[in-house]
């Protein structure tokens, strides 16, 4: 049978074969001339890395934090008062012999699972009654709550303790014996307030250890916490120089930081990758630190996006690295340094801010000096758009 | 009037419904062999579209033209031939004398060898379009309408360089990147346009261009280590105009014999102003980011000139000799473009484009000869002196050999136009390169006779 195709399908395929084998090389590179394309890296110092006064949250209902309490004089960073504030929650299933007998033993447990300050004396605490409903959730660490003025009772507790049992007084246990006793506790009873008497150290106080324990008509009831608000104040804050920022937890305080990435330098650029550095100063803290005194470094920190209009986004968190700096990396940080370069980004700075996960006064001496070996900075690796 | 067709592969009154009922039982299978062919060495080559010549990249690109499949594979030019079998998009005026209704369409693969003064070698290849023609007569070799979709300009290249990433490890890691340079793109034309056979001799005719197309060109920095990001530059500049061609063509029979006939013709394409933005994108991503914004300007292309002659001794010769001219100095732009600049540093050359080719077809008028000897063959040349060059004291040269193998197919009004295409171009002096190129064309030429009346009793 006659195929006229056959001829030229053949013909093609067997051309077609000699087009074959693909090998791109640099061959003709020269004739492109510089066009670019190379990446560089550029360090770029930050244009603000001021403190920011922002009050910190320490408040709240849901997930307690722990509750802290305390006076200490720290040299390098101040003195930091604060009071520990909890209410409780009556625990299901309590029994009518509970409700119908009689108080004979009240005790507030408490767990210590964190000390900030000289750890070789003990510290005088005050519990006071609350005795007005207060709020916790989303309180700020300035809060003010109002406590009754007589004290029910004054306790040590030694930072290096771990369970504090206070038994309240017999006048406690009557003057509230039926509001603990009531279905209505929980309306009724409104907490201790926990306020430092004596001794140069801040505690905490774990929320699942705090619980107030009571025995009426032989029946054991467990209250356990229901809102914990730890209000902290600093004075006396030090002077520590034009190169070192202390960012410390707890006292209302992250760290404005803002980069110039509209700079002509920058601008049109290729962001290929993007890393935030901020070394911090172990060595002045260890130098100023009295025998006995602990001064827990600062953990996890938050990078957070500001916008003029908006509400701040936390955008990374990092650890400090085993030399104390804190490095931020992510893709998502780069594509929003990218957008900074193109000055399309609809965020106008940063801030670095201690997340509010738990309740510290922990802190580290940033280095802010622009000039020095140690200094925040932007490690930036660009593409040039143009040639 | 009576006109002799030389050098044509039909006879009109030789089309019977017999041979289109056999023409569409073996055109179908033929044309998915053809196919599955096409897509089979695309599909195994894995060919990129902006795998092509260094010297795409200057310019406007590379100036290609898709005449004929006849003619591609005679050298490419034409200007002075009478095609009957094809449309001659390089001189309106042979489209006069068409009978059939003819729909002609085809692909190239392209393999480029890239050679340095180092003796360096890279190999790419590609495959595009290579056009879409259509043509029909309104007045039965009279008058004729022209319709065509043709390439006008390709850049399509790809070259890279290695580097590396040196830098405090303390703080970065090190990496390896490779920047490459690619090339897409290029101007398309559509041109209608009509022929007039005025005369036994002369015959005259006009066309509309409209160019259209994107030059872009993109920049690509790639890391081996994948905490970078790629980074894509790119920049297109898309453009369009109108412009027009005229063409005259005069027939001069029995030059030397009884049944020769000598041709003679000439085709003038105004110059143009092609009006466009240019847009600057970074990327990567789908949606690149706008740089700049979108900048207007124009660009003014230059007049062309072709002449051409042709001389066929018989039905069964054909020889053409073509020479084309592009004005390409007189440029202007308010856009840079590689190897130009709008403040005079840079500017292009003048192109000049010289070609000739012959044409075999054994069996002349004779469709009942055998299928060997109703297989036309093909040779050509051509030289191309470029507009455009890397540098300005060096004018890059291209000398290349065509060819080509026209199969008859059941259907005597349609072929199937296997060409090629063996050249050089550049040099490896002046730390320049040296192109080989094997260019292969399939090209299916369809013919029929369409809107005749049906002659009853």
């Amino acid at each position: 049978m006659f195929r006229p195709f056959v001829y030229p399908a053949v013909l093609l395929f067997l051309l077609a074969l000699t087009t074959a084998c693909e090998d791109p090389s640099n061959v003709g590179i020269d004739l492109v001339g510089n066009q670019g394309g190379d990446p560089v890296v550029i360090n770029v110092p930050p244009a603000v890395f001021e403190i920011e006064p922002i009050s910190d949250i320490t408040g709240t209902t849901t997930q307690i934090l722990r509750t802290l309490t305390g006076r200490v004089e720290d040299p390098l960073l101040g003195t930091i008062v604060s009071t520990g504030n909890v209410d409780f929650r009556e625990s299901p299933g309590v029994s009518d012999n509970f409700r119908n007998g009689q108080i004979t033993e009240a005790t507030l447990q408490l767990v210590v699972d964190y000390a900030y300050g000289d750890t070789s004396r003990a510290l005088t605490l005050a519990l006071r009654d609350i005795p007005d409903e207060w709020d916790a959730a989303g309180s700020t660490a300035d809060t003010v709550i109002q406590a009754a003025p007589e004290i029910v009772t004054e306790f040590n507790v030694s930072p290096t303790d771990s369970l504090v049992g206070i038994a309240l007084p017999n006048a406690w246990i009557e003057a509230h014996s039926a509001e603990i006793r009531s279905e209505n506790f929980n309306d009724d009873f409104h907490g201790f307030q926990l306020e430092p008497q004596e001794g140069n150290a801040v505690v905490g106080f774990s929320a699942v250890g705090v619980q107030l324990i009571v025995v009426s008509g032989g029946v054991t009831a467990t209250f356990t916490i229901a809102k914990s608000l730890s209000t902290i104040a600093r004075t006396d804050v030090p002077d520590l120089g034009p190169d070192l920022l202390a960012l410390q937890d707890g006292v209302g305080t992250s760290i404005e930081v803002d980069f110039d990435f509209l700079a002509d330098s920058l601008r049109n650029t290729a962001v290929n990758r993007a890393i935030f550095l901020f070394p911090t100063d172990s060595l002045t803290p260890a130098a100023q630190t009295p025998p006995g005194f602990v001064r827990p470094r600062l953990g996890e920190l938050s990078l957070v996006g500001i916008t003029d209009a908006g509400p701040a986004l936390e955008l990374i968190r990092s650890f400090p690295e085993d030399d104390g700096t804190y490095r931020f990396e992510a893709s998502g940080l780069r594509n929003i340094i990218q957008s900074m370069v193109l000055g399309k980004s609809t965020f106008e700075r940063f801030r670095l801010t201690v997340p509010t996960d738990n309740n510290t006064i922990n802190a580290a001496l940033f280095y802010r000096s622009n000039s020095g070996p140690q200094r925040p900075e932007a490690v930036l690796t660009l593409t040039p758009a143009d040639n | 009037m009576n006109h002799t067709i030389t050098g044509t592969f039909f006879h009109p009154f030789l089309f019977s419904t017999r041979s289109r009922r056999l023409f569409r039982l073996a055109g179908r299978r033929g044309l998915l062999i053809l196919g599955c062919l096409l897509f089979f060495a695309a599909t195994a080559q894995g060919q990129r579209s902006n795998d092509g010549s260094i010297y795409s990249r200057f310019g406007l690109g590379e100036l290609r033209s898709f005449p004929s499949s006849q003619l591609q594979a005679m050298g490419g030019g034409g200007y002075g031939f009478p095609s009957y079998n094809a449309l001659n998009l390089n001189n309106p005026a042979s489209w006069g004398a068409q009978i059939l209704t003819r729909v002609t369409g085809g692909m190239l693969y392209q393999t480029v060898e890239a050679t340095d003064a180092a003796n360096r070698r890279s190999r790419l290849a590609s495959g595009f379009f290579n056009g879409l023609h259509v043509s029909f007569p309104l007045l039965k070799q009279k008058l004729g309408l022209g319709l065509g979709f043709a390439p006008y300009s390709r850049v399509s290249y790809r070259v890279q360089s290695d580097g590396f990433l040196n830098t405090d490890p303390a703080v970065l890691d090190t990496t390896s990147y490779v920047v490459s340079f690619q090339g897409n793109g290029g101007l398309q034309q559509i041109v209608g346009g009509l022929g007039w056979q005025a005369g036994s001799h002369v015959a005259f005719g006009l066309s509309g261009r409209f160019i259209f197309g994107i030059l872009e060109e993109t920049r690509r920095t790639q890391f081996l280590n994948p905490f970078f990001e790629d980074a894509v530059v790119t920049n297109a500049t898309r453009l369009n105009g109108f412009t027009g061609s005229f063409g005259v063509l005069v027939r001069l029979p029995r030059v030397f014999s009884q049944n020769d006939a000598l041709n003679l013709g000439a085709a003038f394409t105004l110059p143009a102003t092609l009006t466009g933005t240019r847009v600057q994108t970074l990327g990567p991503g789908a949606e690149p980011d706008t740089l700049g914004g979108e900048i207007s300007g124009k660009a003014d292309l230059p007049f062309s000139l072709g002449v051409g002659a042709s001389y066929q001794p018989n039905s069964r010769w054909t020889f053409i000799g073509d020479a084309h001219y592009e004005n390409w100095s007189s440029f202007k732009s308010d856009y840079s473009f590689p190897g130009y600049a709008p403040d005079g540093s840079r500017s292009f050359d003048d192109r000049l484009r010289l070609s000739g080719g012959i044409e075999f077809l054994p069996a002349g008028h004779d469709l009942l000869a055998s299928y060997l000897k109703r297989t036309a063959f093909r040779l050509g040349f051509y030289f191309d002196q470029s507009y455009a060059s890397p540098r300005p004291d060096v004018t890059i040269r291209t000398y290349a050999l065509t060819g080509g193998f026209s199969f008859p197919t059941l259907h005597p009004g349609t072929r199937i136009d296997i060409n090629f295409e063996l050249g050089t171009r550049g040099t490896t002096d002046f730390g320049l390169v040296r192109d080989r190129f094997l260019r292969i064309g399939a090209n299916i030429n369809f013919g029929e006779l369409w809107f005749a009346k049906r002659k009853l009793g």
